[in-house]
């Protein structure tokens, strides 16, 4: 049985990969659609870090986008005045951010639920003020502006369509670690401490540990893609790293389903695809969020991925097929 | 820095905290009783100040407006006791936190959609120059907001200590189950501790309006600002939410006057930071609650 599982499983993963691969020469002559799905991919690399936290483990952190921020910038100042190819800056946002969330890890999630949600979101807080106030660094409240594009040898990522690749081939390499993680020991135990601490505490698992792990890959995710949003965009400001920015992605997540791939992915679709649908109601898109992400926290905790599996499921049963 | 603007500044941030220290009260009596820290708390002392002043632009004197602005308040903290958290609370603590979250920023959106983003104002109640201190000023509408934070203080200490109801209160945020079994009308409690909130957020909202200025966005700041000066005193503790909300406003009234507005944020969230780093459960709190 388990067998067979894989071999769906693994014809999935292809089927995944090879609908990656040939969208955009679907989408070729529509730049609008193929700018929405390069915005989709980096919102699903956000999404899928932000998964691990608060799907996951259980943690409500607002400082999801901050790490975002703290990434882009990273990139966008290291590749800007030290001359650094913008490949090495999207790692190095991924590592500063790394080592930033590891250093925080342990004092920050010891506290639970709101305690934490504050303090990541004072955390957030105080970084965007620095930001906006250090403008030698940063450049202010203007930003930086002409942020050079990504190159691989002689090739440079400098349309929409060669972004494309690059932006997806990271997403699925995310979403690759983040599923094979969450069938580790990792993603059981943070399975379990989302749960219940103390449950899995005499389980043996360390709690710090697994939390401080759980925030730093969530924060290198966070980093890697508000580098490449930003080089791909090619400029920076802090109003695309506020608190809103934070909750938005919280938002997003509840609502697609906060603990699978596929919840990460709806929610990125979703916030992609609602400025098309919400045009015409530009004024109501932050009612209409607020809405669903009521509506999903009290009738779909598990966001719409949870039910649509939970109806497939069912719809399977009915059908006489063996679950 | 001499001695009046010393002054100057210490008002200033007497006044603030005492705003918050509504706010942070309002967020003492939701997690006293439910144990749920209320992400829209903010949101009353926007309803409040945004309906008075809807009602006071409508041709209703002030006075009146602003009872108006604490009715409407307290009717959506009824709703939102009566209908969301009650509804959520046997889904847990992280299930019901989210909504508080989610109903706070649909009630601004809601807001911003009526009303624009742009900020309101409202005569004062008190058409009186501000009393003078050696050579600076205090306004009669601080002195007002700072007298009806301990007046309000007090009752409700008494309240909760004395009251039948005040028991109640108490006796759920022990134990709800074995409150309920004990006969305590425990949706009742929960419900009333929400429209207690809305007096408290709101009343802060309608003083402050006259005061500075009120507007759809106020809210969730407010919330912050509540929720830091709650954790800085102790989240279950009236008293310890209401000093937390004074020390607040004197250290951010601090920061702006000594080291620039702009950092006001990062010293009151450092400050923040470190008292939930050391002591996470709030200065002022003898007995530990586990967090």
């Amino acid at each position: 049985v388990t067998m067979a599982r894989d071999s769906t499983y693994g014809a999935g993963r292809i089927a995944v990969i090879v609908m990656v691969i040939m969208l955009p020469l679907l989408l070729r002559g529509n730049l609008h659609f193929l700018n929405l799905a390069n915005m989709a991919g980096i919102y699903f690399i956000v999404c899928i870090g932000l998964s691990l936290i608060f799907g996951i483990g259980g943690q409500l952190s607002l400082a999801h986008g901050i790490f975002y921020g703290i990434g882009a910038y990273t990139s966008a100042i290291l590749t800007t005045t030290t001359g650094l190819p913008v490949t090495a800056g999207i790692v190095a946002a991924g590592l500063v951010c790394g080592v930033l969330a590891f250093i925080l890890a342990r004092p920050l999630l010891r506290l639970r639920t709101v305690y934490l949600a504050l303090a990541t979101l004072a955390f957030g807080e105080i970084v965007i003020t620095l930001i906006r106030e250090q403008s030698w660094l940063t450049g202010g409240s203007t930003g930086i502006i002409n942020l050079p594009s990504p190159k691989v040898l002689n090739f440079t990522f400098d349309d929409q369509f060669k972004y494309y690749y690059l932006i997806w081939a990271v997403a699925l390499a995310v979403a690759w670690i983040f599923s094979n993680l969450t069938r580790s020991r990792l993603g059981l135990g943070l399975r379990a401490l989302a749960d219940s601490e103390i449950g899995a505490a005499s389980c043996g698992i360390d709690i710090a540990s697994y939390k401080s792990r759980m925030f730093t890959l969530g924060a290198v995710f966070a980093g890697v893609a508000g580098a490449l949003y930003v080089h791909y965009i090619g400029f920076i400001s802090p109003d695309s790293f506020t608190v809103q920015f934070s909750l938005l992605i919280v938002m997003i997540l509840a609502i697609g389903g906060r603990d699978t791939l596929l919840g990460a992915f709806i929610g990125a679709v979703f916030v992609t695809l609602a400025p098309i649908f919400l045009a015409d109601l530009e004024k109501y898109s932050t009612l209409v969020f607020g809405l669903l992400f009521l509506a999903s926290v009290m009738f779909l905790p598990n966001g719409i991925a949870g039910s649509l599996t939970c109806l497939v499921t069912r719809v399977s049963r009915a059908g006489g097929a063996k679950p | 820095m001499n001695a009046t603007a010393a002054l100057q500044f210490f008002f200033s941030g007497l006044t603030n905290g005492a705003v918050y220290a509504f706010v942070a009260l309002g967020i003492a009596v939701t997690f006293a009783s439910s144990g749920v820290v209320n992400f829209a708390q903010g949101q009353f002392v926007m309803i409040g100040g945004v309906v008075a002043v809807i009602l006071n632009t409508a041709g209703l004197p002030v006075l009146a407006a602003m009872v108006g602005g604490v009715l409407a308040a307290m009717i959506v903290g009824y709703v939102m006791g009566r209908v969301f958290i009650l509804y959520m609370l046997p889904s847990g603590e992280f299930a019901v936190i989210l909504v508080t979250l989610a109903l706070s920023i649909t009630i601004e959106a809601f807001a911003v959609v009526v009303l624009g983003p742009d900020p309101l104002t409202m005569p004062s109640l008190f058409d009186l120059d501000p009393i003078m201190v050696g050579a600076a000023s205090i306004t009669i509408d601080s002195v007002v907001i700072l007298g009806a934070i301990v007046v309000t203080l007090g009752i409700f200490s008494i309240f909760l200590a004395k009251t039948r109801w005040g028991r109640a209160m108490r006796a759920t945020s022990v134990d709800r189950t074995v409150a309920s079994s004990l006969g305590i009308n425990v949706g009742g409690v929960i419900t009333s501790a929400f429209v207690l909130s809305g007096f408290f957020g709101s009343l802060a909202g309608v003083l402050l309006t006259s005061q500075i200025s009120t507007g759809p966005q106020v809210g969730f700041a407010m919330t912050l600002k509540g929720i830091t000066a709650a954790a800085l005193g102790g989240m279950a503790s009236p008293v310890g939410a209401v000093l937390g909300g004074l020390l607040l406003g004197l250290v951010e009234a601090a920061a702006t006057g000594y080291i620039s507005s702009v950092y006001q944020n990062v010293i009151s969230f450092s400050l923040l930071l470190f008292v939930l780093w050391l002591r996470p459960q709030g200065l002022l709190t003898i007995q530990a609650r586990q967090l």
